[in-house]
């Protein structure tokens, strides 16, 4: 017996155009959840009741989304994205189709990175103050987003339970990212407030606490971002991701 | 010379301590093929091997030439998990139209080849109906139809009739005897072996990871000289019709069961199926029935894995 070796069909699109479906399917399905509609309406309704109320100045409601929900929302959906897939043995579907394993680990990661983006991007627009500012802001929530959606995305890969490591992470992100010194360096939200220019606060360590400079917060991100993107899809691309009977 | 779309060689595969699969050696071609054994066989391991989802610890595993860990193999693979999971929010129509669009087709084409597919699995009626509300032998249907909705080469069903109703079940077994015919190559596994033996005589056995039997049926029956076959025949003057039977060649023991039952045990059973009618029609007896339960697929299970 010989073995046939015909070469597969292939039609003309690449992997990243089925990425991009495979993004976009994942958002919408992410979106319809009543229960993620209902998060995003809640940190809405809370952005919006301190502006109303006037607690806070537009600089601190940016910094409450930006710093805060923005890296809970990617915690929440990130770390759940492909390993819920994978406990849910729906994975399969996509892992028999034509589209390299990394690129789906992008895509599920790039369509948490949106759902996680949708509130804050709300948020920056109740705390508008000024057409250059809100743009700015935008920008670094997108790669905030991604760069939080990324890091999280890869601890529920290699983690069974990743909730309490993610939560670990953030706390870790919100006691060291403005604490004077080398240490806050090596936080995702040091390098978001270098992009946006925020100081430490009024307290005493605030005001010791000198944020990075925006042209070394930003390649420090990007560089993140993409080590971390590439580790996950050579993991997934490496491994059994299937549930043992 | 045939070709074997699918060569697994010398492939064993662990987890942990336990051997799911042990140098295992076989191949399949085009037509269908069932894939049998008891639970905890090996089956849905060799079938997850073969569509990529597990690595080989030993050996190699080829569909169509290629490694099937390879993205591109997939274009031409088409696969029934035996899970019942699903993206369950949604339409039947939109699950198949999704999975078919990472095959690279535009929406438009991808809404074609789905809505076709679910025609084909008889659910063309309900394609619009959330999966979430589907009975399981309906969201069976489902399964069957994305992994042939893009048309592969190679089907893989992992008991694909689990939960099917009868009528439901014919329709699918003439629809996995249809793409056989028609050059796909289908393994289909399976553990109710009347269903298997109504899409194909061509079998692989396995049990506790290692290959037990492979190829047709009968052959594969004819192979065991060592279990002879009974055949029982219905009729009237079971004494005079015993008495001729003991001689034919072949025969090893004749038994009558009772007034109108013999039981005849031969290692030659074509040459008996022939023989018995000729030498009742010499004596003037009408045979009313004539079976052989060590003929069939149940029984070539019985002998090499239960």
């Amino acid at each position: 017996m010989t073995t046939a070796t015909a070469p597969p069909r292939v039609l003309p699109v690449s992997q990243l155009s089925l990425a991009w479906f495979w993004t976009r399917f994942h958002t919408l399905r992410a979106l319809r959840k009543p229960a993620t509609t209902l998060a995003i309406a809640g940190v809405v309704v809370m952005g919006l009741s301190l502006r109303v109320a006037g607690v806070a100045p537009a600089s601190g409601i940016v910094e409450f989304y930006l710093t805060l929900v923005l890296p809970l929302f990617a915690m929440f959906f990130g770390s759940g994205g492909l390993r819920e897939e994978v406990e849910d043995q729906t994975l399969t579907y996509a892992f028999v189709r034509p589209i390299a394993r990394g690129w789906v680990f992008a895509a599920r990661t790039a369509a948490a990175a949106f759902v996680a983006l949708v509130p804050v991007a709300i948020g920056l627009v109740i705390a508008f103050d000024g057409p250059l500012v809100l743009l700015r802001n935008l920008a670094i929530a997108v790669l905030g987003a991604i760069a939080y959606t990324a890091v999280f995305a890869v601890v529920g890969l290699v983690m069974r339970r990743p909730t309490l490591l993610g939560l670990g992470i953030v706390a870790w992100e919100q006691v060291v990212g403005t604490v004077p010194g080398f240490l806050s360096r090596l936080t995702l939200r040091a390098h978001l407030r270098g992009l946006m220019e925020l100081g430490g606060g009024d307290g005493l360590l605030g005001r010791l606490y000198r944020p990075p400079p925006w042209w070394a917060s930003l390649p420090t991100l990007l560089i993140v971002t993409a080590l971390v993107l590439a580790f996950g899809a050579w993991w997934v691309s490496r491994r059994e991701l299937v549930v043992p009977k | 010379m045939s070709e074997a779309t699918i060569a697994v060689q010398g492939v064993s595969k662990l987890f942990g301590l336990v051997r799911a699969l042990d140098e295992i050696d076989l191949s399949f071609g085009p037509g269908v093929t069932g894939l049998l054994g008891p639970n905890g066989s090996g089956k849905s391991t060799l079938l997850k091997l073969v569509s990529g989802q597990l690595r080989p610890d030993t050996g190699t595993v080829r569909v169509l030439g290629r490694d099937p860990f390879e993205a591109a193999t997939m274009t031409e693979v088409g696969l029934c998990p035996e899970h019942d999971k699903f993206y369950e929010e949604l339409r039947a129509i939109d699950f198949v139209t999704a999975l078919v669009r990472l095959h690279g087709y535009d929406a438009r084409a991808a809404r074609q080849r789905a809505e076709a597919a679910l025609a084909r699995v008889a659910l063309e009626q309900l394609a619009h109906k959330p999966l979430r509300e589907m009975s399981r032998g309906m969201r069976q249907r489902v399964k069957i139809a994305q992994a042939i909705a893009h048309e592969p080469r190679v089907v893989l069903l992992d008991e694909p009739l689990t939960g099917t109703d009868p009528v439901g079940r014919a329709d699918l077994i003439a629809l996995v005897t249809g793409l056989g015919n028609g050059g796909m190559t289908v393994v289909v596994s399976s553990h109710v072996l009347h269903e298997v033996e109504a899409m194909t005589h061509r079998v692989v056995l396995i049990r506790y990871g290692r290959l037990r039997a492979q190829g047709n049926i009968r052959r594969l029956r004819a192979l065991l000289v060592d279990r002879p076959y009974r055949v029982q025949l219905a009729c009237e003057r079971p004494r005079e019709l015993a008495a001729q039977l003991l001689q034919l060649a072949g025969t090893r023991a004749v038994a009558v069961l009772d007034e109108h039952t013999i039981e005849l045990t031969t290692v030659e059973l074509d040459a008996a199926v022939l023989a018995i009618p000729a030498a009742a029609d010499r004596l003037g007896i009408t045979l009313e029935r004539m079976t052989s339960p060590d003929a069939d697929l149940e029984s070539l299970y019985r002998y090499l894995v239960a």
